[in-house]
Formats: C-alpha cells, sequence, structure tokens
C-alpha cells in the first residue's frame, strides 16, 4: 500500500493519533510495567548495597544506580517495545487495515515512533522523580546526621538529575528510530531486537573506532574503523551520568548540540525507515 | 517480501556522509565534556574497549559490577591466589576505573603481598637478603607500577598515584632518586596533600640534597596556614631549624 490518494495532504493530526495509540498500546503492555517495576526496585536495591560500596561516596552510588536504570533498563525497553509495537502491527496484519485507510506509510512510521518514544520518556519521567526522591530522603537524614558537610547547603544538584533523564531520552530517542529501520526491513521482531542492542553496544564504543583511527596503521583495520565511526552515531557523547554525579556543571549549549545531534540522526533513520517501508510489501 | 535491499548501498553513503557532516560537532561535545583521551598505543585502545564495553553493557551499574568483583577479589587473597587475584585487579580497573581506591589497593596488594606469597611467610626476610628474593620482590614491584601507570588515563593529576609509586620506588625498588621524582610530581599535582611536601623534603635530605631540601621546605613553610593540624607548620619549622644547623647557615626568614 502506498500514498493513497495523491490529493492527500501529509497530516501531523494523523501522527498524531497513531502516536497516541501506540502509547496508550505500550503503556498497557505488561512489559512496560515489568521494566519500570524492576528498575524502580534496582533503584531501591541501592540501598542495600551500600555495605558493598568501595569506591565512591553515598549520594554518587545512589545516583550511579537510578543513572544506569536509566540507560540500561531504558534502552532494552526502547528496542523492545519498538520493535513489537512497529513489527507486530506487520506480523498481526494490523498494518494492512489502518494502511487501507488514507494514510501515507510514513505518517505511521513516524507515528510509531513517537509512541515508541513518548513511552520510554514516561519510564524515564518515572524513574527521574524516583531517583530524585531517593537521593532527597538519603540526603536529607545524612544532613541531620553530619550538619557541618552541609553548611552551604545541598550538595546534590536535583536540577541535573532532570537534565540526565532529558539527555538520555535523546539517545534514547535514536535507538527508537535504528530499530523502527530495521523493522521496516525485518523479516522477524527478534532481527529488530538483535539488531537494536548490537547498535546500542556498537554505537557506545563508537568513539574507540575514532581514536583507533588515528591510531593503527594497518589501512584495511584503518578502514574498518573509519566506517564504525562515520556510519554510526556515538551514544557515547551521551554519558554525562559522571560529570553530573561529581556536581559539575554541563555547558548550556550542550544540551542543544546533543539535540541537534540527536535530531539529525533521527531524520535521517525515519527517513531511510519511510523509504524502506514504503518499498515493502506486506 | 522485501525489494528494498537496492536502497542499502544508497543508506550507507548517506549515513556515511551524516557522519562525516557530524564529526565536527561530535567532537566539539565529547572535548566540551572532557571525554576525549587519545589513544596512543593498542594497549591503551585494547584497555579503552574494554571500558566502553562495560559502560554500554552495565551502564551506571558498573560500579556496584566492580565492588562485587572486589569483594570477590578478597577470597583470591585469602586463598593467596595470584593468578585469580591478579586477574581480579584487571578486571576492577577496567569495569570502573573512575575510584582511585581499586588502583591504589591493587598496586598494594601486588607489590606488598604477592611477593610474600611466592616466597612464603617464613621466608620473607629473603625479600631483602638474597638475590633471588630481591629479584622477586623487584618484579612484583615493576607490575605494581604498570598498574598505577595505566591509571593515568584516568587519573592523570591524582597526587596519590604518585605517592604510591614513589612507595614502590623507595621501598621496594631502592631506588630513591626516582621516588623523589615522583613525589615532587605529586607536590605539583591538583590538590596536592601536605605530607606530600615533608616528603620530598626528607627525600631530598636523603639523597644528599640538603641545601635544596632547605629552600624548598623553607618555601613551602610560607604557604602554610597557621590552624590545620594536617599542615603540621611547627613540624616543617623544626625540619627547617635542623637543616640550617646543619648546613650552618641562618635562612632568611624566622621560622
Amino acid at each position: 500500500m502506498k500514498a493513497p490518494n495523491d490529493k492527500l495532504r501529509w497530516s501531523l493530526r494523523r501522527v498524531r493519533v497513531i502516536a497516541g495509540n501506540t502509547f496508550r498500546e505500550a503503556v498497557r503492555m505488561k512489559l512496560f510495567l515489568a521494566m519500570t517495576i524492576l528498575a524502580i526496585g534496582a533503584l531501591a536495591s541501592s540501598f542495600l548495597f551500600q555495605e558493598f560500596n568501595f569506591g565512591s561516596s553515598e549520594l554518587k552510588f545512589i545516583a550511579d544506580f537510578g543513572f544506569g536504570g536509566m540507560t540500561v533498563f531504558g534502552s532494552a525497553l526502547a528496542i523492545i517495545v519498538t520493535a513489537q509495537l512497529f513489527y507486530g502491527e506487520i506480523e498481526h496484519r494490523t498494518a494492512l487495515t489502518l494502511l487501507a485507510k488514507p494514510i501515507y506509510r510514513s505518517e505511521f512510521v513516524l507515528g510509531k515512533f513517537l509512541g515508541a518514544w513518548a513511552t520510554v520518556a514516561c519510564f524515564l519521567g518515572m524513574m527521574t522523580t524516583c531517583l530524585i526522591f531517593a537521593l532527597w530522603w538519603r540526603e536529607t537524614s545524612i544532613m541531620v546526621e553530619y550538619p557541618d558537610d552541609f553548611q552551604d547547603g545541598r550538595i546534590v544538584r536535583y536540577g541535573a538529575v532532570i537534565g540526565f533523564s532529558a539527555i538520555q531520552a535523546l539517545r534514547i530517542g535514536i535507538l527508537c528510530s535504528v530499530v523502527v529501520l530495521f523493522s521496516t526491513y525485518a523479516s522477524s521482531s527478534l532481527f529488530a531486537m538483535v539488531m537494536g542492542v548490537l547498535i546500542w553496544i556498537v554505537g557506545q564504543l563508537q568513539h574507540i573506532a575514532t581514536e583507533a583511527w588515528i591510531a593503527v596503521d594497518n589501512w584495511l583495520l584503518k578502514g574498518v574503523y573509519a566506517l564504525a565511526s562515520f556510519a554510526l552515531p556515538n551514544f557515547h557523547l551521551f554519558d554525562v551520568g559522571d560529570k553530573l554525579a561529581l556536581g559539575e556543571n554541563l555547558p548550556g549549549a550542550i544540551y542543544g548540540k546533543l539535540g541537534f545531534y540527536s535530531l539529525l540522526y533521527v531524520s535521517f533513520y525515519l527517513a531511510v525507515a519511510s523509504a524502506s517501508f514504503n518499498r515493502r510489501e506486506l | 517480501m522485501n525489494s528494498n535491499y537496492s536502497i542499502i548501498p544508497f543508506c550507507i553513503a548517506i549515513a556515511l556522509a551524516i557522519g562525516w557532516v557530524v564529526s565536527p560537532l561530535d567532537r566539539s561535545i565529547s572535548e566540551a565534556l572532557g571525554q576525549r583521551a587519545e589513544v596512543e598505543s593498542l594497549r591503551q585502545l585494547d584497555s579503552q574497549f574494554g571500558q566502553g564495553l562495560s559502560v554500554a553493557v552495565l551502564g551506571g551499574y558498573r560500579s556496584v559490577t566492580a565492588n562485587m568483583v572486589w569483594l570477590s577479589k578478597n577470597r583470591n587473597w585469602e586463598k593467596r591466589d595470584l593468578v585469580g587475584t591478579f586477574a581480579k585487579i584487571g578486571l576492577v580497573t577496567s569495569i570502573d576505573p573512575r575510584p582511585e581506591i581499586f588502583w591504589l589497593n591493587g598496586a598494594r596488594i601486588i607489590a606488598n603481598d604477592m611477593p610474600a606469597w611466592v616466597v612464603g611467610d617464613r621466608n620473607t626476610n629473603q625479600l631483602a637478603s638474597t638475590e633471588e628474593g630481591r629479584k622477586v620482590a623487584h618484579q612484583y614491584a615493576k607490575r605494581a607500577l604498570l598498574l598505577l601507570e595505566k591509571s593515568r588515563v584516568h587519573h592523570s593529576d591524582n597526587p596519590d598515584i604518585y605517592l604510591e609509586e614513589a612507595m614502590i620506588y623507595w621501598l621496594k625498588l631502592d631506588d630513591l632518586e626516582r621516588a623523589a621524582e615522583r613525589v615532587l610530581r605529586a607536590t605539583q599535582a591538583m590538590n596536592p596533600p601536605y605530607h606530600a611536601f615533608r616528603i620530598y623534603g626528607e627525600m631530598l635530605t636523603r639523597l644528599g640534597r640538603k641545601q635544596e631540601a632547605l629552600g624548598f621546605l623553607e618555601r613551602h613553610y610560607k604557604t602554610l596556614p597557621d590552624n590545620s593540624p594536617e599542615a603540621m607548620k611547627i613540624v616543617v619549622g623544626d625540619r627547617i631549624r635542623a637543616l640550617r644547623q646543619e648546613l650552618a647557615t641562618s635562612g632568611e626568614d624566622e621560622v
């Protein structure tokens, strides 16, 4: 099914409807609930694991746990939810019913992406709230115990926690768009998920490929590293948890630059996904 | 099913073009975040790959994973398992290289405990008295120094790492000259501890460079606060007076 009518205008309203339905469908999934409970449980367990902490301060340890939950569970959720919601429509033939209506496939692709992304953003929002509460509660009790250490007020910068969450939402946006792209090609949702995980890991290591590209002498290796460093997004850029947990300030421009960086990649992957989905026979 | 494979080369070409276009942006973000670590050798590349992978797979959970591995290392340490302990020290510092405690304690275990495990508790005196014992001690001291050298990527200006290296050079390799050079670096690092200055003064004295030690301590004395117990201003003053007496000089300032 291609564009149903030449005169039909591309509509953001239809995208919004598809995104809204996708979001509702996603938050009703047991997987979403399970992941959210698991991530919040993992954050709560940071209080138990305090006994095994040797390397960092207590509040930083809790923040690390929360940031870990957001990135690890958030990325896993993004990959699984996007693949299931997009490929599920093709697999269960519900896409045929939907695309029989006057609707562009690119609207379907964008709507599915936005719905999946909104689901993960919702997860990140809940995790951020829980992390802020956990840090605030522990910091308050430490303040009562050691008032001398808090003469200048609270040391945790809660705005930075929200900033971290926003940056992870950008990273996960790119990941969702990659999974959407693979779902338009895939012949099973498992393939789209596996490719999503691979891109997640390789994207995380991309900066090493860039460094290696300069350091290695072998021309064949140089070519492979160059390909890896240019063809994939650098997810390491979004690893700002260390800086924020240590109380450092992120320059304001970083948020804008990361936003622009994500927008470029998301636009590219969604454009390719739309082109690929247009050529796909359902 | 799919008839869209023909667009793959085109997509790869566009992906490469986008990567090339955003590379200056990528560089500027990573520089602003202080993420750029130059890879000078394949060994560094190997270690960065391990750390990158641990960040990718474990994310923020790497600190707790590192702590767990460190705990399990204690079992190997109790059993005096050389290979297991060494491997786990390497693993912990690879999973989470940020806490300096893993590097410092790891180096201490390698330099102080492992030689004793090799020769046995009853023969620890051989580590200093026999040629063979000294060889063992030197071998493990060098391994400990190698571990601390690796920490430089993450703790480039950490005075505690320099001081630990100095102690190994001094007490395990009997190389006071190099030990003094490391302590000097510790005094020049960011937020150097007060004791690093006192140790450097003492090392210069032991090296016979008393005039240099006196000058160094006099300069340091002027920077010390009066009311800090860690600064030990009185002790530094006593040392300066003793050195002046030995060198029979009066000095410009009263201490």
